[in-house]
């Protein structure tokens, strides 16, 4: 039998999720097509060959090995499934050599499924934009009329496969950025089996950006205020001791040139501190739009890039078995987790041939969590706002959601039924 | 489309109450616009039996403690019964932990069962059983059944390899012992590390460039 040739090193930001992955958070995040008609699964899975094609990292298995996690090439071949798991479901577990992604089908929607390790957010919309223009191509072909969706992104197997971070780390690390305190942590019951709740909400997005841009700020400040504010509602006086974080994932394309279909991100913190004066949105608003300005360079943004690209690269941090970097990078994480009270994230506007963006009702992302996460996710006029908590209580979602519509702002809610009859025996066992 | 008046949201899906405050919602379901398919309990599958073993062997336990406590005072056999059943929860345990890759357990299981079996017979006076007959024997399982397992799974070359030159390296402890003159029995050490080296003999000539890339990705700074 032939040994595979091709391995690769995962990337700086990728080193954390194999060792950070527990069965309450699965750094599996699923980013989903909604089309107009219902999906053809033998038509998908003709889609998938021909996209993986394009992706050959996309082909690997992680293995362990003495010092660090790494890529190794696969014969394995995926395959396309209707969706029978809860979203974001765990993908990997150290002894079963999967592939670490997923594509499932239900009615009219395309859900890729893929462990954080291998790529962000960019990287995999990268793929499903090119699996539902090729999905596309074939479906409609006779009302296409022999005009194919051409994907417009130009990247060479080895660009989409460099490791960006390596790239840009310069060696020199300078100025330090300081770990916050502690956070503000929602609390509450939680899902049977750790299943996360899904609550989805569609917004137009001109009506929102307008809303945005009457307070002179982004749709990203805009919402992470809102966010901020309906964090506030749930908090009683003793926990507006801690301020409540909220943490923003940055695409660092935008800073440093790169078509990479791996992982190349960085994050920023939004901080906030009730009970201190004005608590109103226009005051939360006007302080994370100061932090985004200040933050959101390229000089604080390469600082923290080197400072943990160093870290990787350090004698002792090299010469430490895996076992050893696995606890030390879980404590860490947990560290970190703690200085965080939910996490926003904004995936941009989803760019689609005009061929085949009629098909295309909306696209949206679903991430794994143990707090709440929500995303941001534009395509044409239809902006989904998808939050992911594996808590009962729906306060924040709530809150979130009516400030939108007090401004006069039309929302249609989608979440995920919960099976209640399940619900009830998990609690009869409790 | 269903519509919720306190949120002031329309509800997609065939849902009963509003997702955010749980009120009651008028106007029409619409099951077919469903995002996200109910998915029901998904339980370990091996749940049952684990909790069913589990059970039984408290219930040996105590059964044996007692019965040895009303009868044999002065002889506490049933000491040996808990650290066999403990034994066997180590093993059970682990199998299911690493069920999935076969050559992992297979390569555990020696380790563990090579300790255990020295352990029992250090505590019972040192009969060297354990080194003459159980390490060697269970080696040359071990290289047997992970050929058979790779063989009859087809499994690929990159998922066994690691397993594969460790299982041939643990096959070379009886070597060692025979030459620190430890063993009384002969035969199934000289098998034993026969199989060995003629294993890691065939894994260098015919697999030698899978085998330095495998141990090379393995051990990289």
């Amino acid at each position: 039998m032939k040994y595979s040739r091709r391995w690769a090193r995962l990337d700086n930001a990728a080193n954390i999720f194999p060792s950070a992955t527990s069965s309450r958070d699965t750094k599996v995040f699923r980013f989903a097509c909604e089309l107009r008609d219902e999906v053809d699964p033998q038509i998908l899975s003709r889609a998938l060959d021909r996209t993986i094609q394009q992706f050959p990292l996309f082909l690997s298995v992680l293995k362990r090995g003495l010092f660090w996690y790494y890529f190794e090439e696969t014969a394995r071949r995926p395959a396309v499934e209707q969706e029978h798991e809860p979203p974001c479901a765990p993908i990997y577990s150290g002894d079963r050599k999967n592939l670490l992604f997923k594509v499932t089908y239900y009615k009219r929607r395309i859900n890729f499924e893929v462990f954080h390790a291998l790529t962000d957010g960019t990287g995999a919309l990268q793929f499903l934009r090119t699996l539902v223009c090729y999905y596309i191509g074939e479906r409609y072909a006779g009302e296409l009329d022999g005009r194919l969706p051409a994907i417009d992104y130009d990247a060479s197997e080895s660009q989409k496969s460099t490791d960006s971070f390596s790239r840009y780390y310069s060696g020199k690390p300078q100025g330090s950025f300081t770990s916050g305190c502690k956070a503000y942590k929602l609390r509450g019951d939680v899902f049977f089996e750790r299943r996360l709740s899904v609550i989805e909400g569609l917004l137009s997005a001109p009506a929102v950006l307008a809303e945005a841009k009457k307070r002179g700020a982004t749709l990203t400040e805009f919402l992470a205020a809102v966010l901020i504010c309906a964090i506030r509602d749930t908090m009683s006086v003793q926990d507006q001791q801690r301020p409540v974080v909220v943490t923003v994932p940055v695409n660092l394309r935008r800073f440093f040139p790169s078509e990479t279909a791996r992982n190349f991100f960085s994050v920023v913190n939004v901080s906030y501190r009730f009970g201190q004066g004005d608590d109103s949105l226009e005051a939360v608003l006007a302080s994370v739009r100061q932090t985004f300005q200040s933050e959101l360079t390229t000089e604080r943004l390469r600082c923290r890039l080197d400072k943990l690209g160093a870290l990787e690269r350090h004698f002792a941090a090299k010469m430490a078995p895996l076992v050893f970097k696995d606890v030390v990078l879980r404590i860490a994480s947990a560290k970190d987790s703690r200085g965080v009270t939910a996490a926003l994230s904004n995936l941009g506007v989803v760019q689609m041939p005009p061929e085949a963006a009629p098909y295309v009702r909306m696209f949206d992302v679903l991430v794994s969590t143990e707090k709440m996460q929500t995303c941001l996710c534009t395509f044409g006029s239809c902006l989904a706002v998808s939050f992911t908590s594996p808590f009962l209580g729906t306060d924040v979602q709530r809150r979130f959601f009516r400030t939108l519509t007090e401004l006069g702002l039309e929302v249609e809610i989608s979440a995920n039924q919960a099976d209640t009859t399940e619900q009830e025996n998990a609690y009869a066992v409790l | 489309m269903l519509y919720c008046k306190k949120c002031g949201v329309t509800v997609t899906g065939g849902l009963t109450r509003c997702p955010l405050c749980q009120g009651d919602l008028s106007g029409q379901p619409e099951p077919e616009s469903e995002k996200f398919p109910v998915i029901g309990a998904m339980p370990h599958p091996l749940a049952g039996i684990v909790r069913l073993l589990g059970f039984l062997t408290v219930v040996a336990a105590a059964i044996s403690v007692g019965v040895n406590y009303a009868y044999q005072r002065n002889n506490w056999w049933s000491l040996f019964v808990l650290a066999g059943m403990g034994c066997a929860w180590l093993s059970f345990g682990l199998i299911i932990k690493k069920r999935r890759n076969l050559p992992k357990t297979i390569l555990w299981q020696v380790g563990l069962i090579s300790v255990l079996s020295v352990l029992w017979d250090w505590a019972t006076g040192f009969h060297r059983w354990s080194l003459d007959y159980v390490i060697p024997i269970l080696n040359i399982a071990a290289i047997v059944g992970s050929v058979v397992v790779a063989r009859v799974l087809r499994m690929h070359i990159e998922d066994y390899i690691l397993y594969f030159i460790l299982d041939c390296v643990l096959g070379l402890v009886p070597l060692v012992l025979l030459v620190t003159n430890q063993l009384r029995v002969l035969l199934p050490a000289l098998l034993c590390i026969i199989l060995s080296v003629v294993a890691l003999a065939g894994l260098l000539i015919f697999e030698g460039t899978a085998m330095r890339a495998e141990l090379y990705r393995r051990t990289r700074l």
